[in-house]
């Protein structure tokens, strides 16, 4: 019923001939991007898979706007008014989490800068640290913690502040296979619960299915949309079952095999 | 690293001290060691009660103490500041990041006979040492503080919508603090040696001046006493410097630890 909903809305972004390249040390500048269209919809799971060092963490650098397009353009589904607060976070490949507060603190980081008033942030915080299973850690530094407590509070962290489009660059890569097992259950079970649109970005393809509504693949860099593919697997999802199906398997060989092709030629 | 207490550790560690006295004043008795360059344990315990009682002690320590903390104080405000605004400026730190560095480079305690001359025999002369040593401690750590903190951090600040105040206040200044609070031992350590030193070149009041006066009469037990004060009271706030860190640890330290792994 949700996902009805939720397909029938406006798209959360759209990227329009999105090009990007970085200055090198040799004469030609080294292209990272090139002509990247693709479309959101608002409340949608979608991963951007793509190989290792093909521009998906500056395409994400992108949509967070904390770098900008050489041409092209990127258009937000929601009020563009208030897109600087609270409208967009982040959860990174690296340790995102401020050393020098708590659990608590770092969570309520976003909540300050919305401007949230100081009764409210406590109660939110505290649903969030019970949500993410970390109740009684609150008040511990993120250097007393496990690598997947800290992940859960950095999720929580980019989660608090209800943004309308989250964006995850390979946030559970340095885990191990259990604890990454765990989280990405908690990341669709919070996802299934709220109206976020999450973006995805990972070069682990079983995780992109395992995880997402839709699937982009990429070329290597300079990366383009070399395919798109609706993900066959139906939510509400339980991920431990997810990896005995058939289909499972099948979209996850289907799309190693796309990701893979071609990538001996020397032009895309 | 903090072993834990033990009875027979510390039984063993006071009974070294006890051995070592009492081989001190012996070997002084039997003059098997010239008690004129050495004395003896017992008479320097005197020569500082004498001191005590005189109320001559705590003044001079008083002196000595002031002058450090005012300097310290001073030189920690100062290298604070300007840490920042060359770490925040980037003009400024082009232009002047060499002579920061020559100035560093400069041996400042062969300046202070030059620091005396300028400002005179008294407390000021002392706390301006104190401040040219306590300062490049404390610069150079808030600088490094403020570029190196995890750009990460920051750009997550950014995503969320941070104002310039609000990294300010959450990102920059906290993580300056974790450099701060690591160099803080060997700004309070500079800070007694740089007044001690000042006492020793001209001074009329301090420990060092105490020290200073004894040695000018050849007298090692007023020297030895002096020295003996000295360290206690360096222990002593060595002791309050290393609670104030423990305090802070519980962050500071790992992200000390993180930085210098990377």
């Amino acid at each position: 019923m949700k996902e009805q909903e939720k397909r029938a809305n406006t798209p959360a972004l759209i990227i329009r001939n999105a090009q990007k390249s970085f200055p090198s040390k040799n004469e030609t500048p080294l292209d990272v991007l090139n002509d990247i269209t693709f479309e959101v919809k608002s409340g949608e799971f979608l991963a951007i898979l793509g190989p290792s060092g093909c521009g998906k963490s500056t395409l994400l650098n992108i949509l967070a706007r904390v770098e900008s397009l050489d041409s092209g353009t990127v258009e937000y589904g929601f009020d563009h008014g208030d897109t600087s607060t609270g409208r967009i976070a982040v959860a990174w490949q690296e340790e995102s989490l401020m050393p020098w507060k708590t659990v608590h603190r770092n969570i309520e980081f976003p909540l300050i800068l919305a401007d949230i008033p100081k009764r409210e942030r406590i109660k939110t915080v505290k649903k969030w640290i019970d949500a993410i299973g970390l109740n009684g850690f609150g008040d511990y530094y993120p250097s007393q913690l496990s690598q997947g407590m800290r992940r859960r509070a950095s999720l929580a962290a980019a989660l608090v502040s209800k943004p309308r489009l989250l964006l995850m660059d390979e946030p559970f890569s340095s885990l191990d296979p259990y604890m990454k097992l765990q989280i990405e259950k908690e990341v669709v079970r919070l996802w299934e619960s709220l109206d976020t649109t999450i973006i995805l970005v990972t070069h682990d393809v079983q995780e992109a299915v395992a995880l997402a509504d839709r699937i982009i693949v990429l070329t290597k860099r300079p990366a383009t949309v070399k395919n798109i593919r609706d993900n066959p697997l139906p939510h509400p999802r339980d991920l431990e079952a997810l990896y005995r199906k058939a289909e499972f398997h099948e979209t996850v060989r289907e799309l190693w095999l796309n990701l893979t092709e071609g990538n001996n030629e020397t032009t895309i | 690293m903090k072993l834990r207490f033990s009875w027979t550790v510390l039984f063993f560690q006071i009974g070294l001290i006890v051995l070592f006295l009492a081989v001190w004043e012996i070997a002084a008795r039997t003059k098997a060691l010239d008690p004129f360059y050495v004395s003896y344990p017992t008479r320097i315990a005197q020569h500082i009660a004498v001191w005590i009682s005189e109320g001559v002690l705590f003044k001079h320590l008083w002196v000595t103490l002031s002058e450090a903390a005012v300097g310290l104080i001073t030189g920690m405000l100062l290298g604070l500041a300007l840490g920042f605004l060359f770490a925040a400026s980037h003009r400024l730190d082009t232009v002047l990041q060499p002579f920061i560095s020559v100035l560093n480079a400069l041996p400042r305690i062969a300046f202070a006979p030059l620091i005396i001359l300028w400002f005179g025999l008294g407390f000021l002369s002392k706390v301006v040492i104190v401040v040219s040593l306590v300062f490049f401690v404390v610069f150079f750590n808030t600088y490094h503080g403020f570029k190196e903190v995890n750009p990460i951090l920051l750009k997550n600040a950014r995503v969320l919508g941070a104002g310039k105040s609000q990294i300010i206040w959450h990102i920059y200044l906290p993580a300056t603090m974790t450099w701060i609070f690591a160099s803080l031992r060997l700004s309070v350590g500079y800070a007694v040696i740089a007044a001690i030193v000042g006492e020793y070149i001209g001074a009329s009041a301090g420990i060092g001046f105490l020290i200073d006066n004894a040695q000018a009469m050849f007298d090692s037990t007023g020297v030895m006493a002096g020295l003996v004060v000295l360290t206690l009271t360096v222990a002593v706030i060595d002791f309050i410097v290393r609670r104030i860190e423990q305090y802070f640890a519980k962050w500071t330290f790992n992200e000390i630890q993180a930085r210098g792994a990377r």
